[in-house]
Formats: structure tokens, sequence, C-alpha cells
């Protein structure tokens, strides 16, 4: 495997991703809007009722699950430019001329996975950063300490967001072999959207605590996904496959 | 330079290629044609490497196809344009171009010598910068060609490469084909484009899931013998016909008072002819020999495999 190779494919899919300005918007709108919209919202709950202790923990407790908003986020961005990348190839049908070059089709996969995680990660950190900063200024005169970062955050987005990307990227490799229209891929792609959303209502309606316990655990459960999808992902994206099984 | 012995491909019960056998020369321009489905897509996939054999051996360059090492080597070696350009249409001709010739492990100085030789001599070097998007088929289809020979590969592939074109743009392409045997190129052709088979290739191949007929388009014309004379009469009646049909078996096409024979050997079987009808009392106007068009040739092949 040559990493000179997969960030050729990667240097490619970022001229074409310049160029479609919606993704460029989608990578900046949903993170500002939730690093932005979450403190106002947090900073509205806060204002608008007297102080108590029982605030403090339900004010934190909320902030832990929008801290996993995230790691959610992270599957949306991922998703939208893995499914356009690849059946963007699909639609243009320039896997076949691409699959005659001396590139292996692991490169390819890995050029193509990392234009759709680094740019995914950068927006999530980035977006995350100006979340922290809002939402420290907000509660601090609740908790009277800045609330971030914390081991939370560092579990969170140093490990949760990268596997839950490389998750999605996975799902999203594998639903873009059975379409050949992005946006049913995008759609297909969000299946892996569904746990985490179940995850979040789980914490809103207090049936699980995000403790660091907690986001370990779910760590693990997807570093599983992300192998057992690989597995998936290497039988559906072989250059035999895709030329004569894909639709 | 390419050698296929008994290559071979299966999907699940279907047989694709079955036991195809032959060579093509350093230099030379060898057309694979076939109705669809015939198999000619599988075959070059496998030669280009794309797809599995499922038996057989094939070698391009004394390389072996199927082998994984001697695989990465030929497509060092090779060029391919597919059916579909599949060009990024949203980047322009010298990006695509470019990004093939960083795949193919060129420096920045080669890339942009050879990039830049290329759209020259395709005629497409001012609109370069321009998105693919924006180019007719023709030039879409020359940016296809000249991707697949950035980085001056030894064979080329190309998958009915004047398909959908209007007639200039198919004569541009096929020009561009001729050149590229000048320069010394191989190339490896599908098409059912039966008269650009016989005006460029050296070779043809006639598929129908096996190899129904190999030879130059002139060797294919004697072998299936389907050489044809027309004979022109003052009159055609019933005593010629019978005359006729005493020396020949063939079918006699009439058209007023034309007739047309189909001639296995014209040179002995033309006078034998010409003597019945005398003999019967016919007065023959004129005797013209019609040499069979690829067409022809190709339907007689398909049709005596059927």
């Amino acid at each position: 495997m040559s990493f000179r190779n997969a960030w050729i494919v990667t240097q490619k899919e970022f001229s074409i991703v310049r160029l479609r300005k919606t993704l460029i918007y989608f990578y900046i709108g949903i993170p500002l809007v939730l690093s932005i919209g979450l403190p106002l919202l947090v900073s509205h709950i806060i204002n608008g009722q007297s102080i108590r202790a029982s605030d403090i923990h339900y004010v934190t407790g909320l902030m832990d699950a929008f801290e996993f908003f995230f790691a959610i986020i992270s599957v949306i961005l991922s998703s939208y430019t893995a499914a356009y990348s690849i059946v963007g190839e699909k639609i243009q049908k320039s896997l076949e001329p691409l699959l005659s070059t001396p590139i292996s089709d692991g490169e390819i996969l890995l050029g193509k996975g990392l234009s759709a995680f680094i740019p995914s990660f950068a927006a999530v950190i980035l977006g995350n950063s100006i979340y922290m900063a809002l939402m420290d200024k907000v509660s601090f005169h609740l908790l009277g300490y800045y609330y971030y970062p914390n081991l939370s955050t560092a579990i969170v987005l140093l490990l949760l967001v990268p596997i839950t990307i490389v998750f999605s990227i996975e799902v999203s490799t594998v639903s873009s072999s059975r379409v050949s229209d992005p946006r049913s891929s995008y759609q297909l792609s969000m299946a892996g959207f569904i746990p985490f959303f179940i995850v979040y209502v789980l914490t809103e309606v207090g049936v699980i605590t995000l403790t660091n316990t907690t986001l370990l655990a779910i760590a693990g459960i997807v570093a599983v996904a992300d192998v057992v999808m690989y597995t998936v992902v290497v039988k559906t994206f072989n250059r035999d496959e895709i030329l004569t099984s894909w639709k | 330079m390419i050698y296929v012995e008994g290559l071979t491909k299966v999907f699940g019960d279907f047989t694709a290629v079955g036991d195809l056998t032959f060579q093509v020369t350093d230099g030379e321009i060898f057309g694979l044609l076939g109705p669809n489905g015939a198999g000619k897509t599988s075959t070059l996939r496998m030669l280009s490497c794309l797809i599995s054999k499922t038996s057989g051996d094939a070698r391009i360059d004394d390389l072996s196809i199927g082998n994984k090492e001697d695989s990465k080597k030929i497509r060092r070696i090779i060029g391919l344009v597919a059916e579909n350009v599949g060009l990024y249409e949203e980047l322009s001709a010298y990006k695509n171009l470019d990004f093939y010739g960083k795949l193919y492990g060129l420096t920045e100085t080669q890339r942009k010598e050879n990039v830049r030789r290329l759209l020259e001599e395709f005629d497409l070097w001012e609109v370069r910068d321009r998105p693919v998007a924006t180019f007719s088929k023709g030039m879409k289809q020359k940016v296809a060609i000249a991707r697949a020979l950035a980085h001056d590969p030894k064979v080329l592939f190309l998958d009915e490469p004047t398909a959908n074109l209007d007639p200039e743009a198919a004569k541009i392409v096929r020009d561009l084909i001729l050149n590229l045997r000048k320069e010394g190129k191989t190339i490896f052709l599908n098409t059912h484009n039966l008269d650009e088979a016989q005006r460029i290739c050296d070779k043809v191949g006639i598929l129908k899931t096996k190899l129904i007929a190999l030879g130059s388009p002139e060797q294919l014309k004697v072998s299936l013998r389907a050489d044809k004379t027309v004979i022109a009469l003052d009159e055609v009646n019933d005593k010629v016909l019978g005359a006729i049909r005493t020396v020949s078996s063939s079918e006699i096409e009439i058209d007023g008072k034309k007739l047309t024979v189909d001639v296995r050997n014209p040179q002995t079987e033309n006078p034998i002819l010409i003597k019945a009808i005398t003999s019967a009392g016919g007065n023959i106007v004129a005797v013209t020999q019609l040499s069979p068009t690829m067409e022809e040739v190709y339907l007689k092949a398909v049709r005596e495999k059927k």
C-alpha cells in the first residue's frame, strides 16, 4: 500500500470538493449552527431560571449530551462526502480508467476515505472549539469554573469522532455500491447515524448517562463495528466486484 | 506483444469469453469485432488487468496477466480508453491528464512535458483550463485518449472509441489511432464499426464468446469466401437461370437484368458461369467482381457460427 498513491487520489477529491460550493457550505454551516446554537440554548435555560443545585446537574448533563452531538454530526458530514465521492465516480464512469492504472483498490479506498475524513474531522474539531469556548462563557457564572475542555471532550473528539467517521465512510462505501445516485447513497449511508441518535435520545430521556466509562464503551462498540465493516468494504470494493456487480 | 491462449471468463454459469487464442505483434492494430454481448469488453478488461481471468494464459510484453506482481507492471505499460470516457467533468482537461500522470509516477517536469505535448497534438491546448463538462463528445474522446497516453504506454486498449461520435469526430479519432501506430504503439481496438475495422486494423478477430474468425481483413474475405460476381445480361430467363444452377449451388440474387452469384473462387468459377450462360443463349453485357465488405464477411462469420 502506497500512501503517496492514496494521497494523489485525496488531492484530486479535494480539487473537486473545492468546486462544489454546497459541500463547503455544508462543512461550515452544520458545525457552526451547533457551535453557536447549543450555547445559546443553554444560555437561555440558565438565564430563565433561578440557580439551584439540581440545575447545575441538569445543565452539565445537557452539555455532555451536546458534546456527543459532535460525534453525530461527524457521521452526517463524512457520509455526505464519501457518498458523493464514490457515487460521483460511478456517475462519471471514471472508475474503470482509474482501476486500469497501477494504483491498488486499497489505495483508491484510502484516498477517498481520507478525502472524507480530513474535512469532517477538521470541521468537527473547529466547530467543537467554538462550542467549548462559547459554552464555557455562558456556563461559567452558573458552575463557577470552566467546564471545557475535560476528559469527556478528549474521549469524544480524539477517540469517538475519528472511529465514528471511519464507520460512516465504510457504510457509505458499501451503500454506494448499491445505488447510482448520490442522494440515495447518502440516505442509505445515514443508516450509520441511527445508533448514535438512539444513544443521544436515551441520554436525553435519562436512560443512560454519558460518563467517561459510557463513552469508552460506545467507542469500543464502534471500533468493533469498524473492523466488521472493514471486511465488508474490502469484499465490496475490489475491481472484479466494481466492474461486474456494482449497479 | 500480446499473447493469448485459451483465455476464458465465466460469470457464475455464464461463459462470457471462451477459449480465446490469438497474438498481436508490436506496432499492430488489432480489432476485435463482435455483436453486443459477444465478450469484447470482458476480453479487454481481462487483458488490461481490470477483471480476473477464469482460465487460460495471457501475456503482455512477456508479463503474465493474473500474476499479481506482473499485473501491476502491465498496468504501467498499457493505456485504456474505456467505452465511457470516464473523465472528471468538473476538472479541466489539464488536471485530468495531470492526475493520471501522477498516478503513473511521472515527475512534475515529465507531466508538464507530456501533458502539453499531448494536448497540443490533440488540438486541445487552447482549452486546457476549461472544465471537461463544457467539451463536445469528440473533444472528450480526445481527452480520454490523451489521458491514456499520458505515461507513454506501449499498448493502448480502446473500447468502442468512435461509438456515439459524429462522422467528423470519428474520423479525427481514427486518424489519431493511425498516427499512434506510426509512433509504434500496439493498439487493441474493440469495435462493432466494421468499416472502421477494415480501414484501420492490421488484424481482425470476430468474437462471439469464442473467436470465430481471425486474420487480416483481406485474409478474412478470402477465407470466408464471400466474393460475389455480378453478371449483367440483356435478358434474364429461366433457361439462363437453370444453366447457372447446374454449375453453381449458390443462391442467385436477381435485380432486373443483373444476376449476383456468390462465388468461392472467382478465378475458376467465373469462366464456368460465363460458359454456362452463353451456352444457354444468354447475352452477357458485363461481368463485375464484387469484393465483399467487412460487414458481409462479419455477417457471414456470425451466421455460420449460428
